[in-house]
């Protein structure tokens, strides 16, 4: 399956944060991951012994710490909990359900935006919000158009002939 | 974002997955080539019961609609842009 490669993103950012200012290993979010990788040499991303902050335990590596997997109803010690080939920090980071098998990010990279089931409509005529559809795409993949909510569409209609 | 909703197939037959693969692979096309049988989703924003193809509609955002069965144009999409 292709993936959009958007997960190196928040690594190469949390690099220059740590460059422009003294790293604190707890105070991070998303972006470092798997256990023991914080180069302090406790060999766990779940130590806490500076006696500051809150601990990150991410027994899954996937860059969702178990607080936030908790919260969130996903599996802390399995990378995809809806078994979907994508994991759950991709979901969560792309908009969709990491509970949901059939509900996933498009292969081809296609947006979703968080306000896809937010919409109330009102109708087809102009100022009105017009009604979700979901159709096949060229990839197979059925594509809803509130998934794009955040964004102007244009839609143009033809046919093959 | 741009969509393209296909009505028929070369055969005025719903659009198979391959039909609108094969559109995509020959133009080149990376955004979403939807299958829109019997033109039952366009059909809602058209302003009479004939089709002149081809058409657009233009939405901004949260699915607001900017421009039923018309041709938008360059400031229309600049004004529906967030």
């Amino acid at each position: 399956m292709l993936r959009p490669r958007l997960r190196a993103t928040p690594v190469v950012l949390a690099l220059l944060m740590c460059a422009a200012s003294a790293c604190d290993p707890y105070s991070r979010d998303r972006g470092s991951r798997g256990g023991g990788d914080d180069d302090d040499g406790a060999g766990s991303d779940s130590d806490d012994d500076d006696g500051g902050g809150p601990s990150w335990v991410d027994s899954d590596g996937d860059g969702l710490s178990d607080d936030q997997e908790e919260n969130l109803g996903t599996d802390p010690e399995d990378v995809d909990t809806d078994g979907d080939g994508w994991e759950d920090e991709e979901e969560v980071d792309l908009s969709t359900d990491p509970l949901d098998g059939d509900d996933h990010p498009y292969s081809m990279g296609w947006p979703i935006d968080p306000c896809r089931d937010e919409l109330s409509v009102t109708g087809n005529q102009v100022g009105q919000v017009t009604a979700e559809f979901e159709l096949l795409s060229q990839t197979g993949e059925l594509v809803r158009l509130h998934d794009f909510c955040g964004r102007a569409v244009l839609m143009v209609t033809a046919a093959f002939w | 974002m741009v969509i393209s909703l296909m009505g028929e197939n070369n055969f005025s037959g719903p659009p198979s997955q391959s039909d609108l693969a094969n559109w995509a692979d020959t133009y080149g096309s990376t955004h979403p080539v939807l299958a829109d049988p019997n033109f039952a989703v366009t059909a809602r924003f058209l302003n009479s019961t004939s089709i002149a193809l081809p058409t657009a509609h233009l939405l901004t955002t949260g699915a607001e609609v900017v421009i039923r069965d018309g041709w938008p144009g360059t400031s229309d999409i600049h004004n529906a842009l967030p």
